[in-house]
């Protein structure tokens, strides 16, 4: 009873809050679009006349780099594997200082010399070169755009999982199943996500189209100060609700990890199971442990999928009320699957590598450590969604100011982050019994339901829509203007007029949104890893060459195109190799390090190899963006 | 305004070998206070210090506070202004078509 009224005040809020932050999001795009009128279109649609002021610059950079992943994923991460998840984000401690503001000074100084307003062009006009620029723009397009489709799945799962206790809309998406039941491509999607998918696309695709980066910019801010005030809202209340952190942390260190297997009800005296038992529900062993169903229990003798405590002492104070003693779950012999690290190992949790259901050597090692504190710097300033930021800053005051200001926002939502999830474990035992990414919705539903605030999970759960909104909206821009700006204007039409550009970037963006739908109506299964290498992709193929050609007058074009192929090359190959290896969509992780570190090595190599060897660059073109010595 | 934008590059040379610097001393930190202290702490009688095990606090929670100091130093005091050339002083301004560059 508790589970299904906690449940229906956390939907109502989810949905009030979700149409009030839409409502605001298209004001904004409304008032952005309005800005825009009189000024030059394209400048202004893709870059925002490079007129950004503190708190847009800041946020936006904040609020992209915080994707669906930072409030969905990572969430999910911590709970399963406890505080080792400190570690492995840990890098985020330099990020600002380094993803931002690596290259922002100097990026955004050589494209207004060049009159850049995309990665590409900048990189073309850098290099004197159209052969830099058409490559760049493919890679761009390319890697982009498997982005860009993984984070509209993202969304897509977001407001499935907030949205299925709502009554009108699980009867919509009986609908949608019963007529799609067939068809080619999407027959076997889940209603549910293909509601979500089309309503997310929609409403993201109108907003960017419409009010283009002024809009994207602007939400961003929005979107960030909900992020951080969500996150805030939850630490407080989950650090009461815990007992204090140090509460947390002792029972963390008792706790191992569940086990799974088979079970079947036996009831308790003359119980009849009358009706199902649905997934979640927390039933007592034979030997009085406590299970929970990963699946709704009918009145068959079937048997059922179910989670096992090996660790019952918290979890009995905890969801005691919620245990229904009507029947007992049984275990089916020889059906119980344990952790492949970490099972029967108290302090699994407070300690590294931290616990794994299939890799012995438990989650993290100190080589992925490494990897990690590599990525989270030099990944993120090699993404293009990035650089376009970082063009776009109105003076170096905004960007000393803002590295200041992205340093807190990463500071508020990290940290915290890992804090509020380590404690969700204590709070909110058994929730391997749902899918991954149910903790945060679960979490926030429960922290204000307990507080007596049920409205306030509205709040919270707007958080995780803003993550990965930012994020979409930077990228669908991003293509876009790859096409508009960079094969239409460059090769196809130089001289098109404003109302030209404008009805093609209008144009573009829909449609890239439409397509991105289109292949997304039928997911892949290897999200996750599609996403991990679109960005470790894009990072690879653009840091080196844009780093060197920043701050090294004797780079070539010819270096350029050479860093950009080695290190997609380098990247498709150890997931070719992964492939082979693991029988599916994976990466090789080559003596332990992660594809982005080799590829960026092999990348920064060919760079600096092949502008050795080939001419040096005209001079004209080095004293143009480097000035005189 | 050669000679401007070469002192600019120059400073924004140095700066990036702060950043450099930085990363480097902050990775050796972090991961290797936390890969020699991490792993020890598997025991249901965590030592903990503010609550969190000592390991997150030494390794990860004192280095990110430490780190945010070193942020606000480099962008407070030694990262310098520039004056960034405006667009409309560029011969080749963002209102402008995509033409090719000289050099070309």
């Amino acid at each position: 009873m508790t589970t299904i009224v906690l449940a229906s005040a956390a939907s109502d809020a989810a949905i009030v809050s979700f149409t009030i932050y839409l409502g605001i999001v298209f004001l904004l795009a409304w008032f952005a679009n309005r800005a825009q009128q009189g000024k030059s279109f394209v400048g202004e649609y893709f870059l925002g006349s490079r007129n950004i002021g503190l708190w847009g610059f800041a946020l936006t950079y904040a609020a992209t780099a915080a994707s669906g992943g930072s409030f969905m994923g990572f969430p999910a991460l911590i709970y399963t594997h406890g505080w080792v998840l400190a570690w492995w984000i840990a890098g985020y401690c330099v990020a600002p200082l380094v993803s931002l503001g690596l290259l922002a000074k100097r990026i955004n100084q050589v494209s207004r010399l060049a009159g850049a307003i995309t990665v590409p062009e900048l990189m073309r006009k850098r290099f004197g070169s159209s052969a830099v620029g058409t490559v760049a723009t493919v890679l761009v397009i390319l890697f982009m755009f498997a982005f860009l489709m993984a984070q509209f799945q993202a969304g897509a799962n977001i407001m499935a999982v907030l949205l299925e206790d709502v009554g009108p809309y699980q009867q919509v998406v009986q609908g949608i199943e019963s007529t799609i039941d067939g068809w080619w491509w999407i027959g076997e999607s889940d209603g549910d996500y293909i509601l979500c998918l089309v309503f997310f696309a929609v409403a993201v695709v109108i907003y960017t189209s419409y009010g283009g980066y002024l809009a994207v910019v602007w939400t961003d801010v929005m979107q960030g100060v909900v992020m951080v005030i969500g996150v805030i809202i939850m630490l407080c209340l989950a650090l009461y609700q815990v007992g204090g952190l140090s509460n947390a942390t002792e029972s963390l260190a008792k706790m191992t990890p569940p086990e799974s297997g088979l079970a079947v009800l036996q009831p308790r005296g003359n119980a009849a199971l009358s009706e199902s038992l649905p997934r979640g529900t927390w039933l007592r062993t034979a030997d009085g442990g406590l299970a929970r169903l990963k699946e709704t229990a009918s009145t068959n003798n079937e048997s059922f999928e179910a989670l096992f405590l090996t660790e019952d002492e918290g979890a009995e104070a905890t969801v005691a009320k919620e245990i229904n003693e009507s029947f007992v779950a049984v275990e089916v012999p020889d059906s119980r699957e344990v952790a492949a690290y970490g099972h029967g190992r108290p302090g699994v949790y407070v300690s590294a590598p931290g616990p794994h259901q299939k890799n012995p050597q438990g989650f993290l090692s100190v080589t992925l450590a490494l990897s990690f504190f590599v990525i989270w710097n030099f990944s993120g300033a090699g993404q293009p969604s990035y650089m376009v930021r970082q063009m776009s800053f109105r003076d170096t005051r905004i960007l000393r100011r803002s590295i200041m200001m992205v340093a807190v926002f990463f500071g508020l939502i990290y940290f915290p982050l890992v804090v509020i999830f380590t404690s969700a474990r204590v709070l909110l035992p058994g929730m391997e019994a749902y899918p991954p990414d149910r903790i945060m919705p679960s979490m926030a539903a429960h922290l204000t339901t307990s507080a007596g605030v049920p409205w306030l999970a509205g709040l919270l759960f707007a958080a995780p829509f803003a993550a990965v909104m930012s994020s979409v909206d930077s990228f669908l821009l991003l293509v876009s203007s790859g096409v508009v700006r960079d094969i239409y204007q460059q090769n196809i039409n130089p001289n098109a007029s404003d109302k030209t550009l404008k009805r093609l970037s209008y144009t573009t963006t829909i449609v890239v949104g439409v397509l991105a739908v289109l292949a997304m109506l039928n997911p892949p299964r290897f999200l996750q890893t599609l996403i991990i290498f679109a960005s470790t992709g894009l990072g690879a193929v653009f840091l080196a060459p844009v780093a060197f050609g920043l701050f090294w007058k004797r780079m070539t074009a010819e270096g350029a195109i050479a860093g950009m192929f080695t290190g997609a090359l380098a990247i498709l190959a150890l997931y070719l190799v992964g492939y082979w290896v693991a029988g599916e969509f994976a990466p090789y992780n080559l003596l332990g390090l992660d594809p982005f570190i080799w590829g960026t090595f092999a990348s920064a190599a060919a760079v600096v190899g092949v502008s050795l060897i080939a001419s040096p660059p005209d001079a004209a073109l080095v004293e143009r963006y480097f000035g005189r010595e | 305004m050669t000679d401007q934008l070469g002192e600019s590059f120059r400073q924004a040379r140095r700066e990036l070998r702060f950043q450099l610097t930085t990363w480097a001393l902050f990775a050796l930190w972090v991961v290797g206070f936390c890969g020699v202290n991490a792993f020890d702490a598997e025991t249901s009688d965590v030592e903990t210090i503010l609550g969190m095990p000592s390991w997150v606090v030494l390794g990860i929670a004192v280095p990110w506070f430490v780190a945010f100091l070193v942020t606000v130093y480099f962008s407070g005091w030694f990262m310098q202004d520039t004056d960034l050339v405006d667009d409309s002083e560029s011969p080749e301004s963002s209102h402008a078509p995509a033409e090719e560059p000289p050099g070309q």
